[in-house]
């Protein structure tokens, strides 16, 4: 197992970083302030994903000629992406674990697991919409598809920012200097479960509406 | 904390959630009416949204103020989703 040890600021600042028990209590409702931030940020992510989702099914109950657009959509590459991000997930969740166990070199692994099941998920996406556009299918085709672009584009630049995390942290994990700031692998892991979370709506929204 | 019922908490939460994704690809090979199929792939989606937030997201440990966070913008999104439903020309047809 690697030695752990944190950078001079982290160490006066432990209490920024630390997920531990005792900082566990020094917030509102016994939350950290990281945990409590990781909520309102999701909060306000709730917000922005209901008013599009919200936005797609008024238009697609008033659109029923909207199910032959998303017959057009590579189910195959969507149900893939399904399983990936559910792979992907689950592999974080198992880092989280594995941090509180004080497994760093299984924390690395998992990390690294995760980022590279994003990565495809980013990867598919992309094969996705290469085939769209060859189609002839751009945002401005019709409104299904500006919805369909707007919604998954917006998902897969939270993607990227989780990604942009998950590396930090991996990059830690490496040099075996997660230290006091391990406490971030559990909360990347709860904004990880809610881009998980909005794919299981987005997926049937677009691809198995009929 | 005991560490080990988690660890295998999140292996049965991971098969469930597969099993119900696989049962919602499934839908697409049955000739269900719109409507029922519809209902069927949400129905599934919301099952599968609560095993994430419950377990994953760990809801079912968090104190009254996230609850607050978590409930007040989904009862936003019903409330936008309800009134220009009823506003719409179609009604309040959801499905």
């Amino acid at each position: 197992m690697n030695e752990i040890s944190p950078s001079p600021f982290e160490a006066e600042n432990h209490f920024l970083f630390t997920d531990s028990d005792t900082a566990h209590t020094s917030g509102p409702e016994g939350l950290t302030p990281g945990r409590l931030g990781i909520w309102i940020l999701i909060s306000s992510e709730i917000v922005i994903f209901a008013g599009i989702l919200g936005s797609f099914i008024l238009f697609r109950t008033a659109h029923p000629e909207w199910a032959e657009e998303s017959r057009h959509l590579n189910l195959i590459a969507g149900s893939l992406n399904t399983l990936i991000l559910l792979f992907s997930n689950f592999f974080m969740m198992k880092a989280a674990d594995a941090v509180k166990n004080g497994e760093n070199n299984k924390v690395k692994l998992l990390l690294g697991l995760t980022i590279a099941l994003g990565t495809a998920f980013l990867a598919v996406k992309g094969y996705e919409y290469s085939m769209e556009f060859q189609r002839g299918e751009f945002p401005s085709t019709n409104n299904f598809w500006s919805f369909y672009f707007l919604m998954t584009g917006i998902h897969a630049l939270h993607i990227l920012g989780g990604l942009t995390a998950l590396s930090l942290l991996w990059n830690r994990a490496r040099k075996g200097t997660l230290g006091p700031t391990q406490g971030r692998v559990a909360l990347t892991g709860l904004y990880w479960s809610f881009v998980e979370l909005v794919w299981i709506f987005l997926f049937p929204l677009l691809y198995l509406m009929k | 904390m005991n560490t080990k019922s988690k660890f295998s908490n999140h292996n049965v939460i991971f098969i469930l959630l597969a099993v119900l994704a696989f049962f919602s690809v499934g839908t697409t090979f049955l000739s269900l009416s719109p409507g029922l199929n519809n209902w069927y792939v949400f129905g599934i989606a919301a099952i599968m949204a609560l095993l994430v937030l419950i377990q994953y997201m760990d809801l079912k440990s968090e104190g009254f103020l996230v609850y607050v966070f978590f409930i007040v913008p989904v009862v936003l999104f019903a409330i936008l989703v309800v009134l220009v439903g009823l506003a719409s020309p179609n009604g309040p047809r959801i499905f």
